[in-house]
């Protein structure tokens, strides 16, 4: 068969068209449909409970310009991406150090393990634990410091000068063993060569890192900080529980992010707001911002040039 | 051929008849009943067992869905599906706020007038109107039937304060010296985590119940203008929340600012702090932990000299039953309210659960003896954080939770918190024009 020919090319053509209408199709209903359809509840006063929505143009829009909670939470999504960035891609790069160096590929793939366990383990419960942990009175860490006699440095952890920095730490924890799969898997894929000929040059192993390894998984690197920015706008449940305690609480402003704002003010929980249409224009927002970020940072840091290797 | 025509749609309107006849008999004889108790808990147990009796008694069946604490949230998708569910429960605030603000709530009056099986009474008679009464609207609208009572006060331990000679307090003066006696003993006077709404709440509107009155809360945070707040008791309010305050004179326990429940009730029932400000719920949560001689005493919330509010009056807070407006099979649905308010189960509800009934004449656990006192000695009562969690849910988060919170913790004093109360007010109105 000539595979250059016209008929072939046609064939082909049109098995990818209709070899992609079924994805195509659970895209637009599961996700393009839903963006328009809070598009358009966002612009009605609306509980959700009926089917009854009284139309109110963009006031959703304006009365957000002036919701405290809100506001909040979208500072509050701004900083754990900004401090979560930074602290999760140091410690990850740390691991990646460290674990790349082990000579054995058994304590490697161990040790990776041991780290992303927490992402295996419900949000809920790791949530709750964080909570214990960090108890001000009879929690873990303030035990631990005050029996080695730290006890200068005990805080009330899950008060409000410190429970957003609990909080971004709960997520640190969580996320550092997802990243570290993904770059030890990138820095496996260099060639060993580059780091023989290296060593023969004399460079120390942290050279042989700053150099060659950070360099080659850059694109690595940078995808992680796209994953962690629209990670940290939609994760939801290690904030919904974290810090509300066990009685069913709400979680406090300080740690909400705009998805946990939203969540309570379309469902309510303990305090019955139940805005479904108002939580819809929060959500547009929510897409907007992410995708401006995600936008701007594929721009501005994506690495222009392809190393290969 | 014609006679097998004529067999066939003989065939077929019987098979019509039987299928839409017991369709019907299905319809009538079951209900869906969406619960706010989880599988296991000692109230979804007696409340099962009261269902499984129903189901005997008349040859009917009872869907139950037990779903937890988060049932109205859980409601508000297959209702807007058109899913029939014919009832629910939850507290009085949870069912106002959520679905008597909604329309999605049925009246409840017809069932005060429903006999109750066995008995000679009505509903209406069997039940303490202050399980109730302040949820009846003005147009005389009831959209709760209660089965548990919950009311909260300060809770103590008897013992304990026998040893040091503390008597209970019944006004501010004596609470201070309350107060300072427990410090003396290395005791903090009231356990409190400022990071549970619930609990963050309780002191102001308290105090707004004691010094303004009922519903003077509820009146304030409705008026857009802010005028209501520039009364000068609201300044005392907060002169008096200033002085719980570690600023202030420091009667919350150390790292109060960062306390999540269930640090509260621990530290207080292992002797941590002298007191603690809550809901009937208490022992049964604090049972395991509390010492073999710890004894539950229960005071009520303090009373001011200069206080315009009923000295005498206490939160009623209950939780029961609602038949949604909706529903198809409602008769049924509301037969069920009245069947489980039978005496042998409100004997159950209290032996099983620790808690209160809102039947009269049925004895409260002993745990709940003090508390079930201040009720029968109450001349009025008001609703949990006087209605405004349930009437104004977003005021409630954006303006009185935060600016409790400032003042709780010393950051601000009575007269700006007054003030901050106006102006947050008038600006959280404003927004909403």
């Amino acid at each position: 068969m000539d595979y250059r020919s016209s008929i072939f090319k046609k064939r082909y053509k049109n098995f990818i068209l209709i070899s992609t209408i079924p994805v195509v199709t659970f895209y637009v209903i599961f996700m393009i449909l839903p963006i328009v359809q809070s598009l358009y509840y966002s612009l009605f006063k609306w509980s959700g409970f009926t089917s009854y929505k009284q139309y109110i143009g963009l006031k959703n829009y304006i009365d957000l310009t002036g919701d405290s909670l809100f506001l909040q939470s979208v500072l509050n999504s701004f900083k754990y991406v900004i401090f979560g960035s930074i602290i999760i891609i140091a410690i990850t790069l740390m691991f990646t150090y460290v674990i790349s160096n082990y000579k054995s590929k058994k304590l490697k793939d161990l040790v990776q393990m041991i780290l992303f366990v927490p992402n295996t383990i419900s949000p809920v419960a790791l949530a709750l634990l964080w909570g214990f942990i960090l108890n001000t009175r009879w929690g873990l860490l303030n035990g631990v410091l005050d029996k080695i006699g730290l006890d200068f440095l005990q805080r009330g952890w899950l008060g409000n000068d410190y429970i957003f920095g609990a909080a971004l730490s709960l997520l640190v924890w969580i996320h550092v063993g997802f990243f570290i799969v993904m770059y030890i898997a990138a820095a496996d894929r260099i060639p060993t060569s580059l780091y023989e000929s290296a060593k023969l040059d004399g460079a120390s192993s942290w050279k042989q890192f700053t150099k060659i390894t950070i360099p080659l998984i850059k694109d690595v690197i940078e995808t992680s900080l796209v994953l962690w920015t629209i990670f940290s706008f939609k994760i939801f449940g290690y904030l919904y529980v974290f810090g509300a305690g066990g009685a069913g609480a709400d979680a406090p402003p300080p740690v909400r992010n705009i998805s946990v704002q939203l969540f309570l003010t379309a469902f309510g929980k303990r305090t019955p707001i139940n805005r479904l249409a108002y939580a819809s224009a929060m959500a547009i927002i929510l897409l907007i911002l992410v995708a401006i970020l995600v936008y701007v940072i594929r721009n501005l840091l994506m690495s222009a040039e392809t190393i290969e290797y | 051929m014609l006679k097998n025509k004529k067999l066939l749609l003989s065939l077929t309107v019987l098979m019509s008849i039987f299928l839409l006849s017991s369709a019907v008999v299905m319809a009538q004889d079951s209900f869906i009943y969406w619960s706010m108790w989880e599988k296991g808990e000692p109230q979804q147990q007696v409340i099962e067992q009261a269902i499984k009796d129903f189901e005997e008694q008349y040859d009917v069946t009872v869907n139950v869905n037990w779903t937890g604490r988060d049932v109205v949230t859980a409601l508000k998708p297959r209702l807007l599906a058109g899913e029939n569910i014919d009832m629910t429960d939850q507290s009085g605030e949870e069912l106002y706020g959520g679905l008597v603000a909604n329309d999605v709530a049925g009246t409840m009056n017809d069932v005060l007038e429903m006999k109750v099986p066995n008995e000679d009474a009505t509903v209406e008679d069997v039940l303490i109107n202050e399980s109730y009464g302040a949820y009846v609207r003005e147009d005389g609208s009831l959209y709760i039937i209660p089965y548990n009572f919950i009311t909260s006060a300060f809770w103590y331990d008897k013992g304990l304060f026998n040893d040091l000679g503390i008597e209970v307090p019944t006004t501010w003066d004596e609470f201070l010296q309350m107060a300072e006696m427990l410090k003396e003993n290395n005791l903090d006077p009231v356990a409190y985590g400022i990071q549970t709404d619930v609990y963050r709440g309780y002191f102001p509107y308290q105090t707004a119940e004691r010094i303004l009155g009922k519903n003077a809360l509820n009146n304030a945070a409705s008026d857009p203008t802010g005028e209501l707040f520039e009364d000068p008791r609201w300044e005392r309010v907060g002169d008096i929340l200033y002085q719980f305050s570690k600023e202030g004179k420091n009667l919350l326990m150390q790292g109060y600012e960062s306390s999540v429940y269930p640090a509260p009730q621990m530290d207080w029932i292992m002797g941590r702090a002298g007191t603690f400000y809550c809901g009937t719920w208490i022992p049964v949560e604090t049972k395991n932990a509390a010492g073999e001689n710890f004894e539950y005493g229960a005071f009520k919330y303090p009373t001011f000299e200069d206080g315009d509010g009923d000295p005498t009056a206490v939160e009623t807070y209950p939780i029961g039953f609602n038949v949604l407006k909706d529903s198809e099979n409602s008769d049924l649905a509301k037969k069920f309210v009245a069947f489980f308010l039978q005496e042998k189960y409100a004997e159950q509800w209290v032996a099983d659960t620790k808690n209160m009934t809102p039947r009269a004449g049925i004895a409260a656990p002993a745990e709940l003896k003090d508390a079930k006192a201040l009720l029968d000695n109450a001349n009025s009562t008001f609703r949990l954080n006087d209605g405004i969690q349930a009437d104004y849910p977003e005021w409630y988060a954006n303006v009185f939770l935060p600016l409790a919170s400032d003042i709780l913790l010393g950051e601000i004093d009575g007269a700006e918190w007054a003030e901050e109360m106006r102006a947050e007010t008038v600006k959280f109105w404003k927004n909403r024009e």
